[in-house]
């Protein structure tokens, strides 16, 4: 009885969660040379969106940010899908620890 | 000679003028809890801590002598707040430990320690094995078992308005008939700014020889603030109210709340420390005064 009353609380929140996805995908970074192209990426204020991360090198990277409290490892010749906001207007810090040129900003105006 | 009947039922004698001392927030904060779930449920007459008493002192003393006999896993607190986020590729040695400071001598100084290796195996699994030590009262440390802990994560980082994640885990205890003990449950985190709440509500139930009928309760929370890297504040907070549909009185649960700070550092190429630490004080009588929790982790890809 439990375990049916956990599962369709589960299940309702997961529900409710599903609906308010996000949409709205912007042009997509690239990762080529060791470095984040472009550095720095303009996105809509106070809105969600999907950042793609496309790595075109032959090495893992990865796309971390402690001011967005994201992390993602993206291997070669693949793309990640990283889905924030709504931000506040400011720039968000965002690096690859495995390249440390590889850095950026993404500014919310 | 004037009698005071306010504090915990006990009767205190005072001499003609002396005034009670003032209680604490901490203290007032005990009172409340302990009356609260059934303030509302009893005659008036009822209404007092003293009927509670027993129960109390019941929960206490099985509490107490299950510690000192080592026959339940209350040594075993696991004083970390899971999020529901993996990261595939990572690998980590992790170490975390608690102590308990405390008047009541089978208390104070119980310590706890828990020794990890893990890996990200998938962007939606992390899979770890932990050797678990701890040292009760009047005994010395001693290796209480081993964990194999599975999170999944259900969903992409911030794709829905709530990220979850679920936690499976199993241990297997050194001690002679010892049960095995399962716990499952969802992590769930919410992410505002930069602000991060987590909580973990947990199920335990032990299998095999002396295991417990019912499933155990826990929960875990966390509220963070994104300071800086090298350093972030959050408040903690842990609990226990019992076996469900048997919650035993308040002041017989685990509740424990404190301050945190979490910190990462970049070692070198693909390779991060992190490191934790909490104080945690104890809201029941069941819970130590005060536990210190430290945790750390070398991870690499």
């Amino acid at each position: 009885m439990l375990w049916k009353h956990s599962l369709r609380a589960f299940a309702a929140i997961w529900a409710l969660s599903a609906m308010l996805a996000v949409a709205d995908t912007q042009p997509p970074i690239l990762f080529k040379d060791g470095r984040f192209q472009p550095d720095v990426v303009k996105v809509p204020a106070n809105t969600r969106f999907t950042l793609v991360i496309k790595n075109l090198d032959s090495e893992p990277s990865e796309f971390e940010s402690f001011d967005l409290n994201r992390e993602k490892i993206i291997n070669p010749g693949k793309e990640a899908e990283i889905y924030l906001g709504p931000l506040k207007p400011g720039d968000y810090q965002f690096f690859d620890d495995f390249h440390p040129r590889a850095t950026g900003v993404i500014r919310a105006e | 000679m004037q009698r005071s009947n306010k504090t915990n039922g006990k009767r205190i004698f005072r001499t003609q003028g002396q005034r009670e001392p003032r209680p604490g927030a901490a203290l007032q904060a005990r009172r409340w809890l302990r009356t609260f779930p059934f303030r509302n449920r009893l005659p008036k007459a009822d209404r007092r801590v003293g009927v509670w008493g027993n129960w109390t002192t019941v929960g206490l003393a099985a509490m107490a002598t299950s510690m000192i006999c080592g026959a339940n896993n209350a040594l075993a607190i696991d004083y970390v707040v899971y999020s529901p986020l993996v990261v595939r590729g990572e690998k980590e040695v992790e170490y975390r430990s608690y102590y308990n400071l405390d008047n009541r001598p089978e208390i104070n100084g119980q310590q706890g320690y828990r020794l990890a290796v893990g890996a990200g195996l998938t962007d939606f699994w992390y899979s770890d094995i932990y050797g678990n030590f701890t040292k009760g009262y009047g005994g010395g440390l001693k290796a209480q078992g081993v964990e194999w802990e599975n999170r999944f994560q259900l969903a992409p980082q911030g794709k829905y308005w709530l990220d979850m994640g679920f936690l499976s885990e199993i241990e297997y205890r050194f001690q002679a008939n010892a049960p095995y003990e399962v716990s499952v449950g969802p992590l769930l985190e919410k992410q505002i700014g930069r602000t991060v709440t987590t909580l973990n509500l947990l199920l335990e139930k032990t299998f095999g020889n002396n295991a417990n009928s019912g499933v155990e309760f826990e929960y875990k929370a966390r509220l963070r603030y994104l300071l800086k890297r090298a350093l972030s504040p959050a408040v903690e907070a842990y609990g226990s109210p019992g076996y469900i549909g048997r919650f035993v009185p308040v002041e017989a649960q685990r509740h424990q709340i404190g301050p945190a700070l979490y910190g990462t550092m970049r070692t070198g190429p693909s390779q991060v420390f992190s490191y934790s630490g909490a104080a945690l004080f104890g809201l029941t009588k069941a819970s130590p005064d005060l536990t210190l929790v430290l945790r750390m982790e070398y991870e690499f890809y």
